[in-house]
């Protein structure tokens, strides 16, 4: 009897034992062999990543004039399954966002598929409309509480606006729907502006509240550094009022104007025409979009007369006074012959070459510079190579090396024929000259900030090379100044009270198709003022002016323009007028003055 | 009975009751006061979340009147209502030729900080 008992008792404890053994081995087969999984659905049920937005920096001119900044929009959201009365909330959805009301009803009745009911439901997320201003969500949200009507919902969002609408809008340029810069310094400066999302790991109840009191791990959002520019919106409001007046008198395909300090390289202004409005994007052309100051080339004209009067001064061909024969204005070289613009001219010294812009005296100076010497320079000036400015999409331009020239290259090249040059690098060259030789990287961004206005990098002056020695430019600022006198070709870009100094520029259109176009021409100016120390160097350039062809000339058409934004400028610069230039002068006055 | 042996009957274990009592307002005290402690930790998390969300709310209200102000005073927008009210604008006349003095620019400029001695222009009496 005994013994049967104890032997039972070995059962049952042995039993037990075995019961224990097999949840011992559940337990840890849960707790080891299983953990992450479980641990995972737990997090999954509770922990949620929350990500915290960053905003985007904004870009202000050189005074603090907003060009680009965020402003906080509503996304009207709508879940079907909460809306009670879909007419009434269809209603006044329709009269607030200013939406057709079929479309609203439509939308709200919207159904999806159930896989686990097995019937449609309605829709539980339906976007109403985006990019609601805040004062119109807040009115709809008022109303439908008012009315006790349940199922609407906003969700903050942030949309990019551009103050200034059309004006700067090749330089500032515009985002994406998904933020990402697309053109402009908005594209250029994007990873400075757009900043950098952080995150946070929280817990949340049963019913979805977060619970802060269990927040985890968290990293604060980056927000975007605030870009500041060289461009002065004064002066751009008045480069763009030049440039709509210059439009509407000639209607021409294109224009352009670009306003430098030749001392720094800073753009002040920059426009383009056509443009198009940075709030309204839709449907805008790709013509529109383009910023034609650094992406679009032309063949340079009589402009680039001064590179080759730099080099051949620089390399001791010529002097100031040295006459050429200008072979009274027709001359014959490798089979061609070349022109020049009017009546032409007999002998001329080089400094009258340039005030009169005589072909056949540049010509004639290309071939004492012969091919290699010439093309060093122009490629010293920084053609043919893109300029460096802060703004995507910039052009090399075209300038052959002299093994593809032709015959007849030596004497085209030197008056601006067969190189194709940027506005960018036409009016660097000149302020190359202004800047006594020393070539500059245009800059149009000043300073990066960040949140709390520290300044995070800087962009200061560079100087990339000494292009001609100091006393060659001063010969060419003398020149350059004639050419703005009543002996020179643009007396129209006279600016009362201030010396100015510059070039004119007439070049045919070349043909998509090869050639030239018959009548129509690329007019330009580029000069800058006061020659003493140049302040401000202007570019005009009009694209095929419909003037004329007998009036469609740089020096009537670009250099008036020049000369109004010039006088509207030394205005707002506060430059201070000389008498003694009151008046413009003649040249015998000038030669008087000699050399500056 | 004794007295003897009633006074060691009757004796209260006070130092047990005591130690007893002690126990239960230490452990007592200490779950009220996790319970308070977690009461508080949930009630400043909410705290936190409300002020948050007021910061949040005035960040998007300032962003919203800067970028209104900025829309109002732009140069399109200046254009725009010059060329639309035109009254408003009756007085900025731009200034011609005739009105403006010219100063030649004979007194050379200095710096800012320099120290330099007042000079009287009128002559002495």
């Amino acid at each position: 009897m005994a013994q049967s008992s104890r032997k039972r008792a070995l059962w049952l404890g042995g039993l037990v034992a075995l019961g224990f053994t097999v949840f011992s081995w559940r337990l840890v087969y849960l707790q080891v062999e299983k953990h992450e999984y479980y641990a995972a659905v737990a997090a999954e049920k509770h922990s949620t990543r929350q990500t915290i937005y960053a905003r985007r920096g904004s870009i202000y001119d050189s005074n603090g004039v907003a060009l680009a900044s965020n402003e906080p929009v509503k996304t009207v959201v709508a879940d079907g399954s909460l809306m009670r009365h879909p007419d009434a909330c269809a209603e006044i959805i329709s009269r607030h966002l200013e939406l057709p009301l079929t479309a609203v009803r439509e939308k709200l009745g919207a159904q999806k598929w159930s896989e686990e009911q097995g019937k449609a439901l309605p829709s539980r997320f339906i976007v109403l409309k985006k990019e609601v201003s805040e004062n119109v969500a807040q009115a709809l949200m008022k109303e439908l509480s008012d009315r006790r009507l349940r199922g609407v919902m906003l969700e903050q969002d942030s949309t990019r606006v551009y103050p200034n609408g059309g004006m700067a809008c090749h330089v500032v340029g515009f985002i994406n729907r998904a933020g990402v810069g697309q053109e402009g310094v908005e594209r250029s400066m994007d990873e400075w502006l757009k900043g950098r999302d952080g995150f946070r790991y929280t817990e949340r109840d049963r019913t979805g509240k977060e619970l802060p009191a269990f927040r985890k791990l968290e990293r604060p959002a980056r927000d975007g550094h605030t870009v500041r520019l060289t461009i002065d919106m004064a002066l751009q409001d008045i480069v763009e009022s030049e440039l709509d007046v210059a439009v509407k008198q000639y209607r021409p395909n294109m224009a352009t104007c670009i306003v430098m300090r030749p001392a720094t390289g800073e753009i002040l202004a920059m426009a383009n025409r056509p443009h198009y409005d940075l709030n309204q994007r839709d449907g805008v052309s790709n013509e529109s979009r383009k910023n034609r100051a650094i992406m679009d080339q032309v063949e340079p004209g009589s402009t680039f007369k001064v590179v080759t009067t730099a080099a051949a001064l620089d390399n001791k061909c010529v002097k100031a006074d040295t006459v050429i024969n200008c072979e009274n204005g027709k001359w014959a070289y490798g089979g061609s012959i070349l022109h020049d613009h009017g009546h032409g001219y007999g002998p001329l010294s080089v400094n009258d070459i340039i005030v009169k812009s005589s072909n056949i005296g540049v010509a004639k100076m290309g071939l004492m510079l012969g091919d290699k010497r010439l093309y060093e320079y122009i490629r010293r000036f920084g053609f043919g190579e893109r300029t460096g400015v802060q703004l995507p999409g910039e052009i090399s331009g075209i300038v052959h090396a002299p093994h593809l020239w032709s015959k007849i290259s030596i004497t085209r090249i030197p008056m601006g024929h067969e190189v194709g040059a940027t506005p960018m690098q036409v009016i660097n060259a000149m302020c190359t000259i202004a800047n006594r030789g020393r070539l500059m990287i245009p800059q149009i961004v000043s300073k990066i900030e960040n949140a709390d206005g520290e300044v995070v990098a800087q962009y200061p002056p560079v100087e990339i090379r000494q292009v001609i020695p100091d006393d060659v430019s001063e010969k060419l600022v003398t020149a350059l100044s004639e050419v703005v006198s009543k002996k020179g070709t643009a007396e129209k870009a006279f600016i009362p009270g201030f010396p100015v100094a510059g070039k004119t520029g007439t070049a045919q259109k070349t043909s998509p198709t090869g050639g030239y176009e018959h009548n129509k021409y690329v007019v330009s100016f580029a000069g800058f003022f006061p020659i003493q120390k140049p302040e401000l160097c202007i570019l005009v350039l009009v694209d095929n002016a419909q003037a004329p062809s007998n009036l469609n000339y740089g020096g009537l058409v670009a250099a008036p323009v020049f000369s109004r934004i010039g006088v509207r400028a030394a205005r707002h610069y506060n430059l201070i007028p000389s008498p003694e230039f009151m008046k413009l002068p003649s040249p015998l006055a000038q030669n008087q003055k000699g050399e500056h | 009975m004794s007295i003897n042996r009633r006074r060691s009957a009757n004796v209260l274990p006070v130092a047990r009751i005591f130690f007893t009592a002690l126990m239960i307002a230490i452990f007592g005290g200490g779950a009220l006061y996790y319970v308070n402690a977690k009461n508080e930790v949930h009630r400043l998390g909410q705290r936190m979340k409300t002020l948050e969300a007021e910061i949040h709310g005035l960040d998007i209200r300032n962003e919203s009147v800067m970028s209104r102000i900025a829309t109002l005073s732009s140069y399109e927008s200046l254009r725009k209502r010059q060329s639309t009210e035109k009254e408003a604008f009756a007085q900025l006349v731009p200034v011609s030729e005739q009105f403006l003095v010219k100063i030649p620019d004979s007194i050379p400029r200095r710096v800012a900080s320099e120290v330099r001695t007042v000079s009287n222009l009128q002559p002495a009496r």
